[in-house]
């Protein structure tokens, strides 16, 4: 307890006043505030000894100035007066205050910070893409799955080929050496569209007439079997 | 500007700065040198108890007086010139010593020995103000702001806080804990004071 004041009361108009005393003492303190604590400082000893200490300090004023010279700074700040207006420390009171403007960073700084492996844009991006190939992925296999190649499908022997020509099944002897063998397609003026079957049996597509194929290829004496098919017959 | 209006500029009144930084507003060169040549030094003032360098004391004046020249159009009148002008160089201040990263510096030594041999009244108030100063540099910057608008510019708590841009409340804070510090630190000094 301050032994200065004893009330509650006195306490608070002491704290206010204790408060107040450097405005006391710089003169700016004014209206009922002045008057309180005036009123209050007359009967406080306490208050009075602060307020002397206080008005001390203001009368010594500050110590002696440094060396600063505001023609030479002058001079200095003149040519900037033309400037363009940049971001500055305005308190918001009165302006509203830009964001500090960033220097560009150079090319290298860029390039440093784009492939930065704590890049944000960067990992978007790359985890973008990586979506979207995963995702086209699906769709292809989901396509394969549903839409099954029809090459697949099961094939008799006499069935078409991939332009539906075969026609004949033709089987040679088994010494006919494999030269021999093309030949007397090429010169029957068929072709091989598959074989040999597990009993060695060729089967040829000719895109013409068929009669005159066969005769060629019976008329060979290493052929021992050629016989027409029909495409569309199933078993 | 007429002779009567020119006056009442250089007479460093509210109303006269107002005066300026309207003309200012308008592009007046002449206004903005008086304006500046005004608040060079009080501003240097306030700026050498947070530094001791010259050439920052000039650029940060030189900061806060090139904002008075672009924004001056954008001052409304709603406060004093000076309340303004401090605002923005308590602000300058704070982003150039915190970006320096500057520590408190106590001169007390540097300027001791200036005055010696003058046994009068002047030199014991620039002994004592010395010392203040001395006194004062150890403050945290906050604490030495409001500690120098209130003594050494003679503002009010109120305008102080503006300045600042805190509570009235925080501006008393300050200066009960600047008041406590220098109490302690100046006790040999004031304790010969009539």
């Amino acid at each position: 307890m301050n032994p200065y004041v004893d009330s509650a009361a006195d306490d608070a108009r002491h704290n206010e006043a204790q408060d107040a005393l450097p405005w006391l003492a710089n003169g700016t303190l004014c209206g009922t505030e002045l008057d309180r604590v005036q009123a209050h400082v007359e009967t406080c000893a306490l208050c009075r000894a602060d307020l002397a200490v206080l008005r001390t300090v203001h009368a010594a004023g500050p110590g002696p100035d440094l060396d600063w010279d505001p023609e030479r700074a002058l001079e200095r700040l003149l040519p900037q007066l033309d400037a363009p207006l940049p971001a500055q420390d305005v308190p918001e009171v009165h302006a509203v205050q830009a964001p500090p403007a960033q220097p560009a960073p150079g090319l290298r700084r860029r390039w440093r910070t784009l492939l930065a492996a704590n890049d944000r844009t960067w990992l978007r991006a790359a985890v973008a893409a990586q979506f979207c190939a995963i995702a086209v992925l699906a769709v292809l296999l989901a396509r394969l799955t549903a839409q099954p190649d029809s090459n697949h499908d099961y094939h008799v022997l006499g069935a078409a080929g991939a332009n539906g020509a075969a026609r004949v099944v033709v089987t040679f002897r088994p010494d006919t050496p494999e030269r021999e063998l093309r030949r007397i397609v090429r010169a029957s003026g068929a072709r091989i569209v598959g074989g040999p079957t597990v009993t060695d049996a060729w089967l040829v597509g000719a895109d013409g007439r068929l009669a005159p194929v066969l005769a060629r290829l019976r008329a060979e004496p290493a052929v021992t079997l050629a016989e027409p098919l029909s495409t569309d017959e199933r078993p | 500007m007429d002779r009567k209006i020119e006056a009442q500029a250089a007479a460093g009144t509210a109303e006269g700065d107002a005066i300026l930084v309207g003309r200012v507003a308008a592009g007046d060169r002449h206004a903005f040198e008086m304006l500046y040549r005004a608040y060079f030094p009080r501003l240097a003032r306030f700026l050498q108890r947070m530094t001791r360098s010259v050439p920052l004391i000039e650029e940060i004046v030189n900061d806060t007086l090139l904002v008075v020249w672009q924004k001056a159009a954008t001052f409304d009148g709603s406060c004093k010139v000076s309340t303004w002008v401090f605002a923005i160089a308590y602000r300058k201040a704070c982003k150039a010593l915190h970006a320096l990263d500057e520590p408190a510096e106590a001169s007390a030594d540097e300027c001791a020995g200036a005055d010696a041999g003058r046994p009068d009244w002047r030199f014991e108030q620039q002994r004592l103000a010395h010392a203040v100063d001395a006194a004062v540099a150890t403050l945290p910057l906050a604490q030495r702001a409001a500690f120098q608008l209130t003594f050494y510019h003679d503002m009010g708590y109120a305008e102080i806080a503006e300045i600042m841009e805190c509570p009235v409340n925080t501006v008393k804070t300050r200066l009960f804990h600047a008041r406590r510090r220098l109490a302690i630190l100046l006790e040999d000094q004031l304790e010969v004071r009539p």
